[in-house]
Order: C-alpha cells, then structure tokens, then sequence
C-alpha cells in the first residue's frame, strides 16, 4: 500500500511485549551506539576553546583526503555492484542450475572461506601471487615489474573477500521466489531471458539493493585489505583515518576523516531505503502452492553459470591452498620442508588467544543472531514511533569504520559511569552491534518476503506480539537469524580493526595474534592461526546448518525448506 | 430483536497518500451487528470494506470514533484480546505447522491442555469435512481445503465474533459455490456473529442476511438482500447489485410517468413534470412481438443463455437490458424485430 | 524452547567467563606491559624477569603508534603500568601528551645521556641501527653490489621494488629520514629533494618497520631499509639476504621503557624497569637472538652482531633536534614525498 499508517503511542504501550523490546532495543543502542559516537563527536568538534569546525574545515580542503574521499567511494562503489553480482552469479547457480549435492557443496564451501578468514590473508595471497616475484605473475606468466599494489588488488581482495555476504543475503531471497512464478511467466511465452529479466530480477531487487548496500559499507569501511595492497598511490579515508590517529596520535583529525566517511555511508542507505521501499514483494503468504524445479534456465546457461562459479571457486581454494603449505613449512619460499611446529606452537603459546576468542564468539552469536532479528521484526513489521532512527542507529557502528568504532568505545568505555575497557563485555558488545546489521537487514529483506496476514492471524488467534514473534515470526524468518549469528560468530573468529582496541591484558584475540606474527614476519603460526579459524568456523556453520535442516525438518513444509535452498 | 454484538460509531481512518496527500479510507461509518447475524460488507474494491473489517478485527486502529463488540469499548484493545476468528484471502496458514497444529494454535496460545487441544482440533477438522488431514502440511492441500482449514483455524477457540476477508477470491467459480454454502451452513449451526467482506454480490446475496454497501468509504445502503436489488437507494447500488436498466422519466401525473414516449401506471408522490431515474430489473421487462413495423422498440441483440435468454432491445434513445426467463413458453425474437415493451409496475423503483 | 535455551546458556557462559576473567586479573598481583618489542623479543626477556622476581608479566604486543594511541586513550584509567620498547620518538610523543611517571632505576646513572630523558620519563634498553638489506639473487640476476651508498638506492634497476616504513605509522621510518637530513647536513630541501628521487623506487611504504623484510627475503622487493634487528631476524630464517650500510652513514635509535602515569601496580612496574635497564637483562639479548645493540654500558655487544656493525658508519638521531622537528618533517614527507610518483 502506497499509504502509511498513521503512528501512535497509545497503540505500542497497549502492547507490553511490543514497548519492553522497543525500550530495551534503545537502552542498547543508546549505550553501545551513541554514547561511544558522542564521544568521538566530542572528540571531532570540540576542544579546550570549545565548539570548533577547524578540523574538519582543514580536512575538507586537504587535497590528500579529497583524493582518498574520491577513492573510497570508487572502490565501495565498484566492490559493491561486482560483489552483487558474483553473490548472484553465485546464489543463481546454487537455487537454478540443478547442481547435485557435491558441487553445492564445493561452491559453498569455496564462498565462505573468504568470508572466514582473517580479511588480510586473502591480501597476502594476492601479493605472494601477483607482485613481482608472484607465483602467477611470475613463474607462470613470466612477467616482470608488476605491481601488486593498487586500485586493482584492492579491488580484487575486497571484491572476493565480501561477495559471500551478497550470496547470502541473495540466495535464500532467490529460493524463496517461487518457481511457479517463473514457470507462469514461461507458460505465457515469454523466453527465458525475458522472464529472467521480468521476473527473477525484479523480484530479488530487495536483496539487491541489500546485498550492494552492505558490500558498499563493507567496503568502505574496510581498513585492512587497503591497508596492505592499496600502496601509496591510492589512499582510502579508513587507512586515512588509521594513519591520522595511530601514526600521527591525532585523534582529533582520525575521527574527523571517519566522520567524513559516514556521510557517503548514510546516503546510501537512505537511497537504498527510498528505493527498495516503495514496492512490496510477497511471496511467501499462507497460500502455499506446489512446487517444481523451475526449468526457467536454459542447460547451456546452466553449465556457463557452473563453470563460472567453479572458475571464481577455484581462485579462491587456490589462494588458501598457498595459506595451508605456508603453515606446513619451516619457512614460506626459504626453506620448504614440512613441519607441525607452527600448530605447535599456537597450541601452546598461542592457547589463551584461541580460548578467550572461542569463549567471546560463543557468547556473542546468540546474542546477536537474537539482536539483528528482533531489531529486523521491529522496523520491517511494527509500527511504533522512532521506527526510522532505530533502523538508522542500529547500522551505525556497521558503517563506521571498525577503527574508529575501537577508538570510539576505547575513550567512551574507558572511565566511570561505564568502565569496560579490560573486560570481555566490551569485546563481545562492539562484536554484535558492528556485525548484527548484516542479520537485520536478512530479517526485512525476508520479511518484505512473508505477507503480513500471518502475523496478524496469530495475533487475531490470541497471541500477544511477543508470542506470534515467536512462534511464527521466528521460525520464518530462522534462516536470517541463523544468518546473523553465523556472521556475529564469523567476524568475532576473524575481524580485527574495531577490537584491536579493545583486547586487553585479559582478553585476546586469535586476529590480533596473527596481525602480531605477520609484524614480527612469522608468516608460519600466522597462517596456521588462519588455517584453525577458518576449519573452526567451518565446523560451526555445518552444525548450524545441520541445526537448521533438523529444526524444521519435522514441521516444516517445502516452502520453509526453500530457505535454504535445498 | 437480538442483541447488539458489534457496534460502529462513526469510525473513520485516514492515510498518507504519497500524491493525493491525506485521504479517507473509511468515513463515518456506523454499523451494528446483531448477536448471530452474518452482515457482508460490499463494495468494489477500495472502497474501504476490508479497512472496516481490519478495524474490526483491531488490525488497524480507526483515527475517529469507537468500536464495540459485545457491549464493550475495543477501539483500542490489541487484535488479541478481542476475541475474534479471522480468515483471511489469502488464507494465511502457518508454512510451517502441520494442519493440526495451524488449527490448534488458538487453543495452544490459551493454554490448554494437550487433551481438550486434540479433542476440540479433531472434532472441527470433522465439521469443515477434513477429519483424515490433521497431519498434512498446508502447501499439501488444494484451495479449498486450504481455506477450510482456515475456517476451522478461525473457530475451533469458539471466538465471539467471526470476520471474513474476501475468503473465497482465490478460489474457483464452483468451488466458491460449495464453500459460501459450507460457511453459512456452520455460521447458522455455531450461530456466531460474523461480518464477511466480498466485492462480489452474488455471494453477498447467497450468504448474508444483512448487506451494508459501502463506496468511497462510506456505507450506502443497508438492508436485506432483497431490499437492495428492489428498492436500491442509489444509482450506484443499482447498478452494484445485479443487472440494472436506469430509464430517465417524467411524472406526467399522480399516477403516471413518461419514459421514451411510453406511459407507465406508476404511483409517485413526485411534483408533475419533474424529471426522474427510474431503476428496472431486466427480467421484470416483457417484450412481445410488435404488429406491423410502427413499434417504437426493436431488438439490437438476442443472447441465449440456457436458463433464460437476454435481449437488448432498443427504445428510444435508451438500450434496455431484458432477461426473458419465460422464453420457453415463446417463439425467440429475432435481432431487428419491432417489439412491445410492458413494464411490471411492481419492478418499478424511482430513485432519489 | 530451543532458542531461549541457548540463549540462556550463552548469557551464562558470557557472566562466568567475564567473572572468571576479572578474578584471574584480581588473584595474582602482576604487571601490565604493552610492549612494542615483537612478542619473540619481548616474551623470553619477561620470562626471565618472572623468573628472578616471582611477578608475572601480564603483556599485549601492539605496533608504536597503536600502542601510543591505546595509552592516550586510557590516560584517565590507565590499564598498564609500563610501556615496553620502541623508538625514543614515540616516548617523545608521550611526554607531550603527560601520559608517563618520571622514574630513575639504578642503572639510569651509567647511561649516557642519549640513553635516557633528563627527569626519567624514559630510559633506553637497546640501540637499535637501520641498515639496507637487499635479496642475494635480486643483485644477481641484475649484476649488482649491495648499496654502500644512500645514491646507491636511486639506481633505477630497483625502479618500484624498494619497500620501506611509512613515515606516519613507524618509527623506523621516521628514523630514517632524519638520517637522510643528517647526512645532508640538515639541509632540508637538498634533503627532500633525494626523498622524492627515492619515492621513484619504493614499490610501497609499510604499516610497520619491518613489514618490508619478508617481502625482500622472498624477492617480492628488492630491498629497502629497516632496523638491523628486523633484517638479522631475516636472515636468520633463512631468507638469502645482503645487509650493507652507506658509506656516508646511517642513524640509530633508542629502543625505550617509561612508567605509566596513575599505574596500578608502579611498584611491579618499577621492578621491571630496573630490570629492562640492568645489565643483566641486556646481556641475554645475546643469548635469545634477539640483535638489538645494548644500551648498558656494561653489556658487551654480541660478537657476530658486532662483525656486522664493524667499519660502519652509525650515528645517533640528535634527540633534541628531532623532537623539535619531528611533526613538521612528517608532516612534509607526508605532503611532498608520498604524492610523488
């Protein structure tokens, strides 16, 4: 409907379900987001004088951060669209081509480890490969003076590193369109590229825009992969804004720069949300058709689509491959022998690290696969006042750029009245208010997907809200709750630019030890610690997908299973 | 006379329209609903029938005035406390429960006990006639047993009221057939209050013993069927309700009016030659063959249709619709025949 | 069901683990350290001090800068009561923020004066010199000797494959490019002008100081030039590496330890600086490989590291001046050597 209800009060306190989540959703945002932004903000415009603009007037006019604005935008913005469509290429081949089990299997499996993995090895991998001496520049092509710094491997890195997310924000979008739509649209005689065009594509534009928007944020706030393959020669604003505050110890201009960068983060989410807004996609209503393999997609568009993916999967084994041998021998490209020395050792001296990074993520995933679905139901389906600065508040910390999310608490939670620098909570908190955007924007795009009328016939049958949440709302939308939690258990396995701040004396991090070895040049425990979190993330997503299957298998019909795909 | 069991007061609700800025959906609407009666709401589509209803249910809540039901104030209670059983267009079974325990929800949301639960869900699977389909999933059944399990979903907690949301547009010509009987039959067996919406007035006819006619927001007209197609208030709800001639005419006397040159006996208490609509059923029309070619009428088009035959007949500068259901008893009259027009004073109703 | 359970469990498992985490800091009565000495350098010298005093060194590795932005960030509730290692000009950036407690250990006497900080603020543990490390068969294939000159390195066979420090986040950087000033007699422009010469080589400046050394030993670059300590930790992996030093000299720097202001355990924290700055614990930087030059004048440098250093020309970064100039000649660097290419 092209109207808006009106909004009041009195409707949501008639509700105490509803104004219990809606109050304790703010009281976490308020702490968690604004009061460390405040901080910085405070840090950004004020001084010993007072209110002053100087800062950032100094930063605007600064060619090298004009340059590095320019930049940032250019690379979010072209990770985002590339990453969008391998994601599709990727969630198409997976929902369509009528793959068998093994190769699903294989292309997830190759997808999610760039997702898995410490972001700064994929960038190593492509230096090992494409610098001057690269594997691949190198001994197989025998070229000289290239260059594996740049706007190019920036892009590539990101680009791999961040189209999981877009394949699983598209994928289950995709399964749950039905394949009689397609097939209706086929009876009527449209080609396949016609109704591919007119069908498919439109109706999965929600996750589209979902998936480009979170690309794009990834992306710009991405410090680490610029960090080591951007070079000199093409500056970001996160890099920027590192450089300025750990190099130069200027808080001041750092969290200016990082202030500039929200701009562009918020505009385009604003844009995403006027865009995608307007239409409503049901798909999934309580009137369930049968289903059948959709024949929408020509065989030979099958096999291109599979051998496709199969090309982008085989890049990307092939880089983690160099990842294993590197923690398998005494030293990369010297001395090549086999060793388990390197496993030994973070067994050892490395065991506090695994233990306080198993302990955080453990209790951070349910937390924030819980946070990002409540936080998704409550502005996709409710309508209290507020409703657009929660969903804005709420992606905050996901936009800033992790180090400025890490200064920002390290000042805020440093001193009384809230003191928890040193702690675990610190830790897990900026964890799952900086990862959980990912689950909510699941949440609303899968609810965009689900009619309305079954929430309301729960609630016409006697449910309150928070018992319809429950018992109908969540199992439909478990697919983006699982999907939340496994990036809030994924990132606290491997992120590093928010909480290298933030560990401490007590508690450390696995990331924070492999960054540490690859300063120190031990590339052997840093690739073994790498080679753990992906195999250890890896086993927690197969038994949260095992969980997933079991959970809804008993009750669930086939278009609950759609989901998942499979 | 019963009991009030739903009471409107004057309820509007407005919205945000992005182009045409705050327009009205529903417009002071008053309506009461007695204890067992069943009172379709109908209209074309976006005249505010189901906002009505949404509001009935507590899904929306009206910008202006107060909803009752059984004598209490719920303007502003949650949907779930009003104690209502919804069925939706759309049917909005539960994906992922089984039949059993989409039709158990209400009762498992109570809180009662596993034994009365089976009970309660089997006994009314039986009513609905899907006694064998307690452990099949939704997407497992056709329509029609879809929306009966929704019908049972509906009433298996015994709900005060039951509202009805364009239940059968889904469904096949046929079916729909067997299905508005099925719900009236268990409406008057369970005699529970319910208001249903349709934009469709023959199942509005075939259900219902109240009709309110909304357009543009606001109710029209309200009455039995009957009044409706005999005595519509307006030109809208007689054209709304069934097939309709409007003849313009004019009172020639106390007893008399003038429509296309032919005098019709017609008592009206209306001013001499002031102009009116007169609204004529087509099958309360008889046509006869014309002796010579001097009749002022002649048949346009003949269209056999089995139970009756239609005609169009041209009179003056108006084209009648005329339905002769007698037509078994006649010679068929052919397309360019001059005919006589004789109107049943009976089916004759002045509008206004 | 299954959700409010795990959910239930995990908020237990977060509560014990966040007791547990508080308790453990509660029970022993340890020393906080952040250290910017590599963990390898740093965790045998705590373990010997653990040994000699029975107090555990609770320690976390970060890069200068990060660590210098952490202590300024807790200046209000410091969490550590010593910062450990690295360049003099990241103390010097600590005195200017007050984020340090005057401190003279007993050795503070001995060291000569480019050893320490007049009032104590810091005191040096180690000397540190930078050198040019080149890749043996990078010289090789191109038929060239190893740079024993700073022009040496203009030559434009190493065109795009040098890799050095960025000056905004290392020390090691910064470093040298008050060597370049110094063997330019300070004069700043004749100075820049070889900087920006120099830019034309380097492939890329690295986050840390010796972030370019594996990239050197595996003949991604060619070379660069880093702290000797970072390039014998490279050779000694077995990486075919060359260390020379210009002829016209090149400059050192002190390797620091200074007292954190509102510490909570300055006693410990005390114990360990006069530990660092001893003679005792200087004298096993030999022993665990650790190539730092010793800054106790009692300390015998290391027999092969000295063979190294032998006939080269090192001299120290004139403290005054360079603290006095530091920002403004980043600043510079940043302005006209980065965007030169």
């Amino acid at each position: 409907m092209a109207a808006r209800q009106t909004v009041s009060w009195r409707r949501v306190a008639a509700d105490p379900a509803l104004l219990t989540a809606i109050l304790a959703v703010w009281i976490l945002l308020l702490l968690f987001v604004l009061y460390p932004l405040a901080h910085l903000l405070e840090r950004a415009f004020f001084d010993e004088s007072g209110f002053t603009l100087e800062p950032l007037l100094a930063s605007l006019v600064d060619s090298g951060h004009q340059a590095a604005f320019a930049n940032s935008l250019i690379l979010a913005t072209v990770v985002g669209a590339l990453g969008t469509a391998l994601g599709f290429l990727f969630a198409l081949t997976a929902v369509r081509a009528g793959l068998s089990r093994h190769w699903l299997t294989f292309l997830d499996a190759a997808a999610l480890l760039p997702l898995v993995s410490p972001p700064f090895t994929t960038s190593i991998a492509i230096i090992f490969s494409f610098g001057p001496k690269g594997f691949i520049t190198h001994d197989l092509l025998g070229l000289t003076n290239v260059s594996a710094y740049g706007f190019w491997s920036t892009m590539s890195a990101e680009t791999l590193t961040y189209f999981p997310i877009a394949y699983l924000t598209l994928r289950p979008i995709l399964a749950a369109i039905d394949p009689n739509l397609e097939e209706m649209a086929f009876s009527l005689g449209g080609s396949r590229w016609r109704i591919f065009r007119t069908v498919t594509v439109p109706l999965a534009v929600p996750g589209f825009a979902n998936a480009f928007l979170l690309l794009f944020a990834a992306s710009l706030a991405d410090f680490a992969t610029p960090l080591i393959l951007a070079g000199n020669s093409f500056p970001v604003l996160p890099t920027q804004a590192y450089l300025q505050i750990t190099g130069l110890f200027d808080f001041k201009g750092g969290a200016v720069l990082s202030l500039i960068l929200l701009v562009p983060a918020v505009a385009v989410f604003l844009l995403q949300r006027a865009w995608v807004g307007r239409r409503t996609y049901v798909t999934v209503t309580g009137k369930v058709g049968q289903r059948s393999r959709s024949r929408a997609i020509a065989p030979w568009a099958s096999v291109l689509l599979v051998a496709a993916c199969v090309a982008v999967a085989a890049i990307i084994v092939y880089f983690y491959a160099l990842l294993l041998i590197a923690s398998l021998v005494v030293a990369f490209g010297a001395n090549n022998s086999f060793t388990w020395h390197h496993y030994h050792v973070i067994f050892t001296e490395g065991l506090p690290a695994i233990r306080d990074t198993l302990i955080i993520a453990a209790i951070g995933m349910p937390l924030g696969g819980f946070y990002g679905v409540l936080v998704g139901y409550l502005i996709a389906r409710r309508n209290f006042p507020g409703r657009r600065a929660m969903e804005l508040v709420a992606m905050i910390n996901y936009a800033l750029p992790g180090t400025i999310v890490g200064i920002a608490y390290l000042i805020a939670f440093n001193d009384p009245p809230v003191a928890l620098t040193g702690g675990v909570l610190i830790i897990v908190a900026c964890y799952i208010f900086r990862y959980s955007p990912t689950g909510i924007r699941a949440t609303v795009a899968l609810l965009q997907q689900i009619d309305r009328s079954l929430e309301e016939a729960s609630s016409s049958l006697g449910a309150g809200s928070g018992e319809t949440f429950r018992r109908v709302t969540l199992p439909l939308i478990a697919p983006a709750f699982f999907a939340g939690l496994g990036v809030v258990f994924i990132r606290s396995m491997t992120a590093i630019s928010a909480t290298i701040f933030l560990v401490s004396i007590s508690w450390t991090l696995i990331t924070v030890r492999i960054l540490e070895n690859m300063t120190e040049m031990a590339l052997g425990p840093a690739a073994a610690f790498s080679v753990f979190v992906i195999v250890v993330v890896f086993v927690v997503v197969a038994g949260l997908s095992a969980i997933l299957v079991r959970l809804r298998a008993p009750a669930a019909g086939a278009a609950a299973r759609s989901f998942l795909g499979g | 006379m019963a009991p009030i069991s739903i009471q409107l007061d004057r309820i509007s609700k407005r919205f945000d329209h992005t182009v045409k800025g705050e327009v009205y959906a529903v417009r002071e609407v008053s309506l009461a609903v007695e204890q067992g009666e069943l009172l379709t709401l109908l209209g074309p589509s976006g005249c505010g029938k189901s906002t009505t209803l949404r509001m009935i249910a507590g899904f929306e809540e009206p910008d202006e005035g107060t909803i009752s039901i059984g004598g209490k104030d719920v303007t502003h209670v949650l949907p779930n406390k009003r104690g209502i059983g919804f069925v939706f267009q759309n049917y909005a079974l539960f994906p992922h429960l089984s039949v059993f325990e989409n039709v158990a929800y209400g009762l498992r949301v109570q809180g009662r006990d596993e034994a009365a639960i089976g009970r309660a869900v089997g006994d009314v699977l039986e009513l609905v006639g899907l006694g064998r389909y307690e452990r099949q999933q939704p997407h497992q059944l056709s329509g029609g047993e879809q929306q009966r399990v929704a019908l049972a979903r509906a009433v298996v907690f015994q709900p005060e009221v039951l509202l009805f949301d364009e239940p059968l547009s889904n469904l096949d010509a046929k079916l729909r057939v067997e299905m508005r009987e099925q719900i009236r039959a268990l409406q008057k067996r369970i005699g529970i209050t319910t208001v249903y919406v349709t934009h469709d007035q023959e199942e509005a006819m075939a259900i219902s013993d109240r009709i309110a006619v909304m357009d543009r927001g606001e109710i029209v007209q309200e009455g039995s069927a009957h009044q409706l197609y005999y005595r519509p208030a307006s030109e809208f709800v007689a054209r709304f309700i069934g097939r309709t001639n409007i003849l313009p005419g004019r009172v020639v006397s106390a007893a008399e009016v003038e429509v296309e040159g032919l005098r019709i006996a017609l008592a009206t208490s209306r001013a001499m030659g002031e102009t009116v609509q007169l609204v004529v059923r087509p099958e309360m029309i008889e046509l006869g063959p014309a002796a010579g070619e001097t009749g002022a009428a002649h048949i346009v088009q003949r269209t056999f249709l089995g139970e009756k035959t239609d005609y169009l007949v041209a009179l003056g500068g108006s084209t009648l619709q005329v339905s002769a259901t007698d037509h078994y008893r006649r010679p068929p009259l052919d397309v360019g025949q001059p005919v006589t027009v004789h109107f049943h004073p009976e089916g004759l109703h002045v509008l206004g | 069901m299954n959700l409010r359970r795990s959910t239930l469990v995990a908020l237990a498992l977060g509560l014990a683990g966040g007791l547990a985490g508080t308790t453990a800091v509660r029970a022993a009565d340890p020393v906080n350290v952040y250290t910017i000495w590599p963990e390898n350098y740093a965790r045998p010298m705590f373990q010997e001090f653990e040994k000699q005093t029975g107090i555990k060194v609770n320690f976390l590795r970060f890069s200068s800068g990060e660590a210098l932005a952490r202590v300024i960030a807790e200046k209000n509730n410091p969490r550590i009561d010593v910062l450990f290692g690295g360049p003099v000009e990241t103390f010097a950036a600590g005195i200017k923020e007050g984020i340090f407690e005057p401190y003279k250990s007993p050795s503070f006497a001995k060291l000569p004066a480019r050893f320490k900080q007049a009032d104590g603020q810091w005191t040096a543990i180690a000397d540190d010199p930078l050198v040019f490390m080149t890749n043996a068969g990078f010289l090789k294939e191109n038929k060239l000797k190893p740079p024993a000159s700073w022009d040496d390195l203009l030559n434009p066979a190493y065109k795009n494959m040098l890799q050095m420090a960025d000056a905004r986040t290392s020390g090691t950087a910064v470093t040298r490019i008050f060597s370049v000033l110094e063997v330019n007699g300070r004069d700043e422009d004749k100075a820049f002008a070889y900087l920006k010469k120099l830019r034309q080589n380097v492939q890329v400046y690295t986050k840390s100081g010796g972030g370019g050394t594996l990239p050197t030993g595996l003949g991604q670059a060619a070379g660069g030039i880093f702290f000797i300590v970072d390039a014998l930790e490279t050779k000694a992996k077995g990486y075919d590496v060359i260390i020379s030093f210009p002829k016209e000299g090149i400059g050192t720097s002190a390797e620091a330890i200074a007292l954190i202001k509102g510490a909570k355990n300055p006693e410990a924290g005390k114990k360990l600086i006069d530990f660092a700055t001893s003679a005792a614990m200087q004298s096993k930087l030999a022993e665990f490989k650790v190539n730092f030059v010793p800054a106790h004048p009692d300390v015998q440098t290391e027999a092969s590291l000295a063979e190294v250093l032998k006939g080269a020309k090192i001299f120290p970064i004139d403290d005054d001046y360079a603290g006095a100039n530091r920002k403004r000649i980043v600043e510079r660097w940043i302005k006209e050597v980065l965007p030169a290419q």
